[in-house]
């Protein structure tokens, strides 16, 4: 989808159907101060992604990864998205041996669709070669049950940490105050490990269509992913996804610390997401994209999902009439849960967290 | 904010139908008294616990089990709790209460929220719950007494109506700190009235929406007491100048982790006593903006918590 076709399906949605609530008060509580230029989102590359595709990479009826594929991809990725010759120089781009580095997985839909461990593994590997400690290396997410189902120690290095907020905690004095609807609890915490450990992170999030933000991807993974009671945004049919994302994506130190993206698109969701339990909604993509831009990463995965809808017949994720809105979300892709809000990436990039617009990116696709 | 007139807490008395088998636990739990059908007076006399017959009991008011559902009846993302508390019936003036009909593990709750609310409450446990029970009255003997005052940031007159009984039960639930008046009071931040022009009765239909409708009128800023991190537990304010003290239950079966406190003013001592944990402190302990936050790490039934400026 070009950005006028982009554009046009919105302008008409929003005509035809429900208009987008009004922005919400939001107060950003942080005694953090924004990096120094350059870090961060959307970093030293903005508009710039690399994507990479390999057919051998997972095998669709038994969803078994093919790791010597996925390590192949993880360097030619990384190698096309900076430009350097040598892996090392890449990674040497973003981190230093000082540093402690989060790579914040999605696991919301494990064990049928998460951050995939190779990929995961093959981060971790990086970040050694570079000079990170493994004991400086925490992959995190937020909910330990889900984490349980999948065994990313088997790919990391001896002294790397599993670790979820259900343990470690939030920050209670770095949130974003906001009331959407009259809820008691009006306060969303980042993770206690982004704000008071880590000095970078690796935002590692799937490719992935949502009930509610019609898709989910860099930006929902470092925002919903990176804080607490997020649900809340979502009531009835309505949700302040829209604005609720970039908001929490934009708050420091989340916004400096997360300096790389790497997209894994191994397997992905066309609807019902982000659970999604049934496979028949599971495809498989089989590339990995890379990029210091959410926003850019995201327009992509945009249009991967809608075509991927409009080759299953399913309704756009834009679509904003009430006729859609019907139970059995979960089964029938032509049902919303929720009025969607795709258009939340295009005002993540209003935040200035990365472009857009699709004619100004710059999309290395590296044929494996 | 302003304080109300609040009564000295007691320790709930025991009602109970069965032999005194069980007298060792209540003894040591300084039970002094029990209810006890007129016609088991008799084997009481023996246990060293003075046995008063439950026709005594005719003046206090019935009142159910405290307790939580969950509620998976609105399309949210997550279910919703439905608490039963009794918090808005003390509030409104019982003073007497009698909880009757006690489900398995609901008695060490209706004990913590009898005695936070100053009411002299006696309890009919389920059998299983004599050695809980018994633990949480002697948590509750344990705690310094203090005769503080409730603290409201809302006025409400009391049309004694049965809707207006559920408004107060939601003020209750949403940690809306309220006192009844006689007449609105300029002293408080926020007077409700039902009929009132600013709160018309029609709109206290819903008494969900009416009370965020009074949240709202009244602003968060201005509230003494905030919740965060849990839809479970409900505070009860007291407390005047340096001094204030702060009852906190859950009324869910599970701990409530991480609970996030804030109450309006600066003080600088935090001090928790946990019916479930004599070790627990606060932690993450701030004077915020303007108020001063902390956070109880798990909260199993009943924690109160005593700051000074």
């Amino acid at each position: 989808m070009d950005r006028r076709h982009f554009l046009q399906l919105a302008a008409a949605s929003q005509v035809l159907a429900r208009s987008t609530r009004p922005t919400p008060a939001y107060t950003k509580v942080t005694s953090f101060k924004p990096g120094t230029s350059g870090s961060g989102m959307p970093g030293p590359f903005p508009g710039r992604l690399s994507t990479i595709h390999r057919a051998d990479s997972v095998d669709p009826d038994s969803e078994k990864i093919n790791l010597a594929a996925v390590q192949q991809m993880m360097r030619d990725g990384m190698l096309a998205f900076t430009g350097d010759k040598d892996i090392r120089d890449a990674w040497a781009r973003f981190f230093v041996p000082e540093d402690v580095v989060g790579i914040k997985i999605n696991a919301s839909g494990a064990p049928n669709i998460n951050s995939s461990p190779e990929i995961v593994g093959e981060i971790a590997k990086n970040l050694v070669a570079v000079g990170v400690k493994p004991e400086n290396i925490w992959v995190h997410e937020r909910f330990q049950s889900q984490v349980n189902t999948v065994n990313y120690a088997a790919f990391l290095p001896n002294g790397a940490h599993v670790v979820t907020a259900d343990t470690m905690g939030y920050d209670p004095y770095t949130y974003v105050e906001v009331s959407f609807f009259g809820e008691d609890d009006t306060r969303s915490n980042l993770q206690r490990l982004v704000s008071e450990r880590l000095t970078k992170i690796v935002n590692v999030p799937n490719m992935k269509d949502h009930g509610a933000s019609g898709v989910t991807g860099c930006l929902k993974n470092i925002a919903y992913g990176e804080y607490s009671n997020v649900a809340r945004s979502h009531y009835s049919n309505d949700t302040h996804t829209l604005s609720f994302i970039g908001t929490l994506a934009s708050m420091e130190p989340l916004r400096s610390r997360t300096v790389l993206n790497v997209m894994d698109g191994l397997k992905g969701v066309w609807h019902g997401g982000p659970f999604a339990p049934d496979k028949k909604f599971r495809f498989y993509p089989r590339r990995i994209m890379f990029g210091t831009d959410p926003v850019a990463l995201d327009r992509v995965l945009l249009d991967v999902i809608e075509e991927k809808r409009r080759e299953e017949k399913a309704i756009s994720v834009w679509d904003r009439s009430d006729d859609s809105l019907k139970p059995g979300f979960r089964k029938d892709p032509n049902a919303n849960n929720y009025i969607r809000e795709p258009g939340h990436i295009e005002y993540a990039a209003g935040l200035g967290l990365g472009i857009a617009d699709k004619k100004k990116l710059d999309i290395r696709e590296v044929k494996a | 904010m302003i304080a109300a007139l609040f009564l000295a807490a007691v320790i709930p008395s025991i009602f109970t139908s069965e032999s005194p088998t069980n007298a060792t636990d209540l003894v040591k739990a300084g039970i002094k008294r029990v209810y006890v059908p007129a016609a088991n007076i008799g084997q009481w006399k023996s246990s060293g616990i003075e046995a008063v017959p439950d026709s005594e009991l005719k003046d206090y008011t019935n009142i159910p089990a405290p307790g939580m559902k969950m509620r998976a009846d609105r399309a949210a993302a997550t279910s919703i709790p439905w608490v039963d508390s009794n918090g808005w019936r003390y509030r409104r003036g019982v003073k007497r209460a009698y909880y009757s009909n006690l489900m398995a593990g609901a008695a060490p709750l209706a004990a913590a929220e009898a005695y936070a609310y100053g009411a002299e409450a006696v309890l009919a446990p389920d059998r299983a719950d004599t050695t809980a029970t018994a633990a949480m009255l002697r948590f509750l003997q344990s705690i310094p007494p203090v005769d503080l005052p409730a603290v409201a940031n809302i006025g409400v007159v009391d049309d004694g109506s049965a809707l207006l009984g559920e408004v107060l039960n939601l003020l209750t639930r949403r940690n809306l700190l309220y006192r009844i008046v006689p007449q609105k009071d300029p002293k408080l931040e926020l007077n409700v009235e039902l009929g009132s022009e600013q709160f018309p009765k029609a709109s206290a239909a819903n008494p969900s929406d009416f009370a965020a409708r009074v949240r709202e009128k009244l602003s968060d800023e201005k509230r003494s007491l905030r919740v965060y991190n849990t839809s479970t537990v409900i505070g009860y304010l007291t407390g005047s100048g340096p001094r204030v003290r702060l009852h906190l239950l859950n009324y869910a079966r599970r701990p409530a982790k991480d609970v996030h406190i804030r109450i309006l003013g600066a003080y600088s001592k935090v001090r928790l006593l946990d019916s479930a944990d004599a070790q627990m402190q606060a932690m993450d302990v701030s004077n915020h903006r303007g108020g001063t936050e902390f956070r109880v790490p798990s909260l199993q039934t009943y924690t109160v918590v005593d700051l000074e400026k």
